[in-house]
């Protein structure tokens, strides 16, 4: 890549940190408006963590769904598989593995989504 | 013309023609809440009066299936404006606390569905009704009043209401399920959540009329008292047990530490619940109620980050973001499921 200086997480940082200092404190800012920003810049956040967080993710899920359904596959068709086969009955929902599995994929989605779903301290 | 401009235009021409000249508008804003439906307060000069005001519009789409490219696509029972008025006055007849409704658009208004009420002073935003002082007292008093309140709901007279969806627990379970299937987007966590539903659906005890989305953020809360509740618009026969447990919900929690809206114990809850319609709580059946709602929310979640994608809808900012919230009751019922499955091991 040729332009590369600043990665891509560190964009959407400083265009996050700008939006927040620079127009989320405008207070001339209609209660609609405003509600929309916080919720873009959150976004951004979003997007800032599954760059970093995202492929690390992605390699795990990938791993335990080829366990799961023993086949070489993307995440989406072996998600499709999984989902099938829990509906028939072929892997029980009860199962042990196949709990641990889903656990450790939406803990690791929250992790970029929404990081303090997951925190034990709740008030801030 | 702005949308701002031709609603206040529109709207001047409705007051005064269904509550009285001149009808001229002023401070038209547009509130926040509302993902589906935009909301709007104004004063309108109704005579020699000047009176706040609520423009509440809704979606027109109601009712079971609307064709996409995909085919009849299962749909969430969605009240209409007309629909979402009558229930309010259903309400405001069972002493529950709700807007007092002031006309119903004609469809020649050219604002679409939708009605106008009165304004009820007050605050919805979570956030602020957690952590502001001034709402200390209603927080000692939130659960007794949310449970005096459901109890009047889920005593309001069916007849009045009579277009409301039946939506028991086997046949709410049904149609998510639909609603999840017409998306094609296979969820693995769904199926296992839905599968632990069908095992566990309560019999069918009473069915009443229920508000469908009773929780913090749908409350107009004053400093001492909840002063009305607001978005009927997934009102249906049912469980009226299911209110309940949708209350209790983490999401609905906003960060607070306590189950009822994140200020408020259960028991409170259940024992103002219990004096005011007579009827026992037993805590295993809002406990479904509350999985089941993280299977819902979840749902509703998958919805929202999808829509745009089959009913060529434009997506939003919001509804883009709800979305990718999808994980959050995922996760909370996974958590619900380690603690059953630990506490048979344990007994």
């Amino acid at each position: 890549m040729p332009t590369n200086l600043a990665p891509a997480p560190d964009l959407l940082a400083v265009v996050r940190e700008f939006l927040e200092a620079a127009i989320l404190r405008d207070a001339a800012l209609s209660d609609d408006k405003l509600f929309n920003l916080r919720v873009a810049v959150n976004l951004l956040a979003t997007v800032e963590r599954e760059l970093r967080l995202g492929p690390m993710a992605n390699a795990g899920e990938a791993k335990r769904l080829t366990a799961l359904t023993g086949v070489e596959g993307s995440i989406e068709e072996n998600n499709r598989r999984l989902a099938r086969a829990i509906r028939d009955g072929a892997v029980p929902s009860d199962d042990p593995q196949l709990f641990e599995h889903l656990h450790k994929t939406i803990v690791d989605a929250l992790r970029i989504n929404n990081p303090k779903w997951i925190d034990h301290t709740q008030l801030p | 013309m702005s949308l701002h401009a031709e609603v206040a235009t529109k709207l001047r021409e409705a007051v005064a023609r269904l509550l009285g000249p001149p009808g001229d508008v002023f401070d038209l804003r547009r509130l926040t809440a509302g993902a589906t439906k935009p909301t709007w307060t104004f004063t309108a000069q109704i005579g020699d009066t000047r009176q706040a005001l609520v423009l509440q519009t809704s979606t027109s789409a109601s009712r079971p299936a609307g064709d996409t490219a995909q085919g009849a696509r299962a749909r969430l029972p969605v009240l209409t404006g007309k629909e979402s008025a009558a229930v309010l006055l259903a309400a405001g007849k069972a002493g529950v606390p709700v807007p007092a409704v002031r006309a119903v658009l004609a469809p020649d208004c050219g604002l679409g569905e939708g009605y106008i009420t009165d304004f009820v002073p007050g605050e919805t935003i979570a956030r602020r009704i957690l952590r502001e002082p001034r709402f200390g007292a209603l927080r000692e008093d939130f659960s007794r009043q949310c449970g005096e309140i459901l109890a009047g709901i889920h005593a309001m007279d069916a007849s009045s209401v009579a277009f409301l969806a039946p939506m028991d627990a086997a046949r709410q379970i049904a149609l998510y399920r639909d609603v999840y299937d017409s998306y094609n987007y296979p969820v693995p966590a769904l199926e296992v959540a839905f599968r632990w539903a069908e095992d566990h659906r309560p019999p069918v005890a009473r069915t009443t009329v229920t508000h469908g989305d009773f929780r913090m953020g749908n409350l107009i809360c004053g400093e001492q008292r909840v002063q009305a509740v607001l978005d009927w618009e997934l009102a249906c026969f049912g469980d009226p047990v299911q209110d309940l447990g949708w209350l209790c919900m983490r999401t609905w929690r906003f960060g607070g530490a306590h189950p009822v809206g994140g200020i408020g114990r259960c028991a409170d809850l259940f024992a103002a619940y219990e004096r005011a319609s007579g009827m026992a709580v037993d805590p295993a059946h809002v406990h479904f109620w509350e999985v089941w709602g993280s299977i819902r929310w979840a749902v509703m979640c998958l919805i929202k980050g999808l829509a745009h994608r089959s009913d060529g809808s434009q997506p939003t900012v919001e509804s883009l973001a709800i979305g990718r919230r999808m994980e959050e009751p995922l996760f909370d019922f996974l958590e619900f499921l380690r603690e059953e499955r630990s506490a048979r091991i344990t007994s």
